[in-house]
């Protein structure tokens, strides 16, 4: 009886795994989506308030829908005392990169914004924020794509992996 | 050590920087402009002449083969940390030709200017940095004020030189007008264009303003003036380096509405001053006290009515 309960149990566990490994995607979706939102709130506070570069960035670490974006928080903290924008940018990307979903093509342009930010006057800042959001809507795009076929196809197969292990240890 | 001077300095990049502030103390203290030039060595303007800055922290009379000579790059991290990597936001302070950074430092700045239709549009590569150090010399204008103002207040113009110390008399005159410690107390109003006389950080003054002081950061000189009288009522207002016609009429209005006015202004000598076409109406008819700056010290007091 707990043999066939534990055979039975395998077909939970690949769904579970199946779906751990789909919300890797979904979670690339929901970074570019708030990366995109963070670069849609730098474009309103330069051309609202041309605010300066250290408190953009403490309102931006501050704010609850970009809680996702670790890395404003940590360059918050890090521009606080080197005074050195870029690095400080560089550094927090680098540090949170482990923990997020964001690929490799997503961090380049996020880390585009260290020779943006504070270097050009407002036009420049603006202009150069726009390409980069049109970049992430495009690897939005690109993200939701691979989160729905992909995501779908993990969950599916962990199920059929689970059924499937259970099928051989009978 | 020198806080002053460390303080000033730590505005620019930290390479710049921490050379500066490992200079010997002796040419820190009297140390009150550094110049950042691309492709010459920096160069200190200090009491005892000019000095070079070396690449080990010391400095020299001359410039040497070890005098660190600033690159492009050099200029350009120092503009960034001028403007606190937020260049964007000081557009404007950049093509009026100065930013004032953290303790009042006056920063000069130029390079390549950019004009449509007469209008200054931007300035690009810029290639020149000038700091003055503000210093805050305390005491410095009390036997003054007790000479000016013991039996009352009168509209005064400060005039001296560039580097002669206006500023620096004018802000502690506007100190003890309204501390009460020498026998005055005062309603002051500063009208702090340029950042200089209060050094106003996050909202609060980081030089000695005295009780009854209220500070216009950053107000254009004709804005400030109008606003402190409508709004403050002082009984003096401070203003800093006087440029123009439209400051002359403001500083008219204030006068004639009351208020007393002690202002500074370029000149190396009273025919200089009275060459200012602009001045002509309110030395004549507004001005009382007129006091002439030389090396920092007080070389002449004419009183006009």
């Amino acid at each position: 009886m707990l043999r066939v309960m534990g055979l039975v149990m395998l077909i939970p566990l690949g769904f579970l795994v199946g779906r751990y490994l789909a919300k890797n995607y979904k979670n690339r979706l929901f970074e570019l989506t708030a990366c995109e939102q963070m670069l849609a709130k730098i474009m309103m506070y330069i051309d609202m308030q041309n605010m300066p570069t250290g408190e953009m960035i403490s309102r931006l670490a501050s704010s609850e829908s970009l809680a996702r974006l670790q890395f404003l928080t940590l360059c918050r903290d890090r521009f606080g005392t080197s005074r050195d924008f870029p690095a400080a940018w560089r550094e927090s990307l680098e540090q949170s990169r482990p923990a997020m979903a964001l690929k490799e093509q997503d961090i380049a342009i996020v880390l585009r914004l260290r020779e943006v930010l504070g270097s050009m006057d407002a036009a420049g800042i603006k202009g150069a924020v726009s390409l980069m959001k049109a970049e992430i809507a495009h690897n939005i795009v690109d993200a939701d794509e691979q989160s729905r076929v992909k995501g779908a196809l993990f969950t599916k197969l962990g199920v059929l992996v689970g059924i499937l292990a259970a099928i051989l240890l009978i | 050590m020198d806080k002053k001077f460390d303080e000033a300095v730590c505005a620019f990049s930290q390479k710049i920087s921490r050379i500066l502030i490992n200079l010997p103390s002796e040419i820190k203290t009297s140390c009150f402009e550094v110049s950042l030039r691309v492709g010459k060595p920096i160069s200190l303007q200090t009491s005892k002449g000019v000095y070079f800055v070396a690449i080990d922290g010391g400095a020299t009379k001359m410039p040497t083969a070890y005098s660190f000579v600033c690159n492009r790059q050099d200029i350009d991290d120092t503009v960034l940390a001028l403007t606190d990597f937020s260049r964007h936001s000081f557009v404007d302070k950049i093509n009026s030709g100065y930013i004032t950074v953290r303790g009042g430092h006056r920063v000069g700045v130029c390079g390549t200017s950019n004009y449509h239709k007469d209008k200054l549009l931007a300035v690009s590569d810029i290639a020149y940095i000038n700091m003055r150090i503000a210093r805050e010399i305390k005491g410095c204008g009390k036997a003054l004020c007790e000479e000016l103002f013991l039996d009352g207040l009168h509209s005064t113009l400060i005039v001296g030189s560039p580097c002669s110390g206006k500023t620096t008399l004018l802000r502690d005159l506007a100190y003890w007008l309204s501390s009460g410690e020498c026998g005055m107390l005062y309603k002051v109003a500063i009208v702090d264009e340029r950042g200089e006389l209060a050094a106003v950080s996050l909202g609060e003054p980081r030089n000695e303003t005295g009780v009854l002081t209220d500070v216009l950061d950053g107000y254009k000189k004709s804005d400030g003036i109008k606003l402190a009288i409508r709004s403050l009522s002082p009984q003096v207002i401070v203003v800093d380096e006087l440029g123009g016609e439209a400051d002359a009429l403001s500083l008219k209005e204030s006068i004639n509405s009351g208020v007393a006015v002690i202002a500074t202004i370029h000149a190396g000598s009273v025919a200089e001053l009275y060459k200012k076409e602009f001045l002509a109406s309110l030395l004549k008819n507004d001005f009382e006290r007129i006091v002439f700056i030389k090396n920092a010290a007080v070389a002449e007091v004419i009183k006009l009515c």
